[in-house]
């Protein structure tokens, strides 16, 4: 009886071993490959999928960075990122606060509005998206892709936002009113820093998916003004069609810094996105 | 503070969140409803004409195929992709040697931009010098020909599929961290009572999933319906219709037809399926909620 429950046991640890190294692999693999590959020659990358490179050239990456302006695609990214966190962090801060503290007219409208937006399929409503834009006269500029994306953080950070500011007690406020503390006052030196782990928690969903967002990238820019990287991706796919193997350069370039950006935030990352799941 | 004041401040911190709303989502939204009963293209402004861009997109076969396969998507990934990542989850939840790396590890596909894991899966699976044929040589398979995955439309669909149908790990994690919050004196109590490790996962843990589990589906059906970039980067929805969804069908009707009002008569039905789904999903998790 013991004797076949260890058995039992051994297999079934073999099984959980064999699916986590598994998942293991093919989530790492492909990203190994690319990287390994970017340093071969044309000719190696041809002549076989899985030998090592004879010599780790930077040939490839000279090539990508040379017909392709990849370091002004990176600038406009973390331009267009780093506002538009900053927008939607300090919009719905505010927002936020009010909605979870006090009780007015329009306050189920709002929050009603909100939440049917978390679910909208973004492609629906791209096409007016650039109409108007281009009547506004901000189609392919950075400004335009900053209002795009900062509205788009709004509904998810919005959810994350009340909630947190539901967890922090009202007492203090209370005090600080009767101390004769203003509104404002009340909100910037007293609630903010209580709100900064949840304020941290929406800025890093929010660059996370900024920074991978492809659709609108590729629907409001038509130049180099306001490309950002992943839109970089399909202009090299384009240009390199015969010359892929810069295109292995283009893509580890592309992959790199954001895997060791999340290796080192990792613990933060990953708190952020799931609080944003749940609450959201 | 007095009444007045805290109405102008409700006013001010509500109201540039709400104008940037309403350009964004608000007036997209109207639009699109109004144009899609619109003769509206490139070179024509909105003219009212009623129903006729959904007779003209219900009629058209590629539009049907292009719902099948969202829907077929959404079918696979709200089972399969939740069911692999709450399996990892399980796995994971035990903290069995090296779980931390692994689960770093299988988060990154779920980090790096998705245009760039179409760009990899296109090189990987690149039928010229791609893994595919030193994948066939190894196991001895006969082929006149390495087939391309991604350009035969036997393959085509299933190829899209596994570039993203595997990569679960936003799902682990959100399950191991609803995972975490059962206490452990639960599973204390149902050892002592002699239940095995599988038993306690079994009836223990999965029941208390169901929350999450609704959530997971939802987020996981909601990107389908609007799954794009790997779609565009590797295949455009080809060969044929095989990879065609939703997005990539109004993409092209607003992009390469230049058919506006087409595009947005497609976006209304994106919206309604999306809604829809979510609805339906909702009911279904309640549901099994009271029930349990």
């Amino acid at each position: 009886m013991r004797k076949t429950s260890k058995v039992k046991n051994g297999i079934a640890s073999f099984f959980k071993y064999f699916f986590m190294i598994l998942l293991i692999f093919i989530s790492l693999a492909p990203i190994v490959w690319a990287f390994i590959s970017s340093f071969k020659s044309y000719a190696e990358i041809n002549s076989s999928a899985l030998s090592w490179p004879s010599r780790f050239s930077l040939d490839n990456y000279k090539a990508a960075l040379q017909y392709a302006p990849i370091l002004k695609y990176f600038m406009n990214s973390v331009i267009i990122v780093c506002v538009s966190v900053l927008v939607t962090v300090a919009l719905v801060a505010m927002c936020a606060y009010v909605i979870s503290r006090f009780q007015f007219k329009l306050k189920t409208l709002i929050v009603l509005l909100i939440s049917a937006s978390l679910m909208l399929p973004a492609q629906a409503i791209s096409q007016p998206l650039f109409a108007i834009f281009q009547k506004l006269g901000i189609f392919d500029t950075k400004l335009g892709l900053i209002i795009v994306y900062s509205a788009m953080g709004i509904p998810m950070s919005f959810f994350v936002m009340v909630s947190y500011y539901k967890t922090i007690s009202t007492a203090l406020e209370e005090s600080a009113y009767i101390d004769g503390a203003t509104f404002i006052q009340t909100f910037l030196h007293i609630i903010l820093p209580l709100a900064k782990p949840g304020l941290v928690t929406i800025a890093m969903i929010q660059f996370i998916n900024i920074w991978n967002e492809f659709y609108f990238a590729l629907m409001l820019t038509s130049g180099d003004r306001a490309r950002t990287v992943p839109i970089a991706l399909n202009y090299y796919m384009g240009t390199f069609a015969n010359n892929y193997s810069a295109l292995f350069a283009a893509v580890v370039m592309t992959v790199l810094p954001t895997i060791i950006l999340f290796i080192l935030l990792q613990r933060q990352v990953m708190e952020s996105l799931t609080a944003g799941a749940v609450k959201g | 503070m007095n009444t007045k004041n805290k109405k102008i401040w409700i006013f001010l911190f509500t109201i540039p969140c709400m104008i940037l709303f309403a350009l964004v989502y608000a007036a997209p939204i109207i639009t699109v409803f109004y144009t899609s009963l619109c003769d509206y293209t490139a070179f024509s402004a909105p003219a009212f004409q009623g129903i006729k861009n959904f007779i003209t997109i219900f009629s058209d076969s590629d539009f049907i195929c292009s719902i099948r396969n969202t829907l077929l998507w959404v079918v696979l990934q709200s089972t399969l992709h939740v069911g692999v990542g709450l399996a990892m989850a399980l796995v994971l939840r035990r903290k069995p040697k090296g779980w931390k790396i692994a689960r770093t590890a299988y988060m990154i596909p779920n980090i790096i931009p998705t245009a760039a894991t179409g760009v990899m899966f296109t090189l990987l699976l690149n039928p010229m010098f791609g893994i595919v044929k030193p994948v066939l040589d190894f196991f001895g398979v006969n082929y006149a020909m390495v087939p391309n995955l991604f350009g035969n439309s036997r393959y085509a669909f299933w190829t899209v599929t596994a570039t993203w149908i595997f990569y679960s790990g936003f799902n682990t994690i959100i399950f191991l961290a609803e995972m975490g919050a059962v206490s452990k004196e639960i599973y204390e109590a149902a050892a002592i009572d002699g239940a095995t490790p599988w038993q306690a996962d079994r009836y223990i843990t999965l029941p208390l999933m169901r929350n999450v589990c609704g959530t997971c589906v939802t987020l996981a059906s909601v990107a389908m319906v609007s799954q794009f970039d790997i779609i565009y980067m590797t295949t455009k929805g080809g060969p044929g219709t095989s990879t065609l969804n939703l997005p990539i069908y109004l993409y092209k009707a607003a992009t390469l037809e230049n058919n506006y009002g087409k595009a947005n008569a497609v976006g209304v039905v994106q919206i309604i399926i999306g809604i829809t789904l979510v609805i339906l999903i909702k009911g279904l998790f309640r549901e099994k909620k009271e029930a349990a």
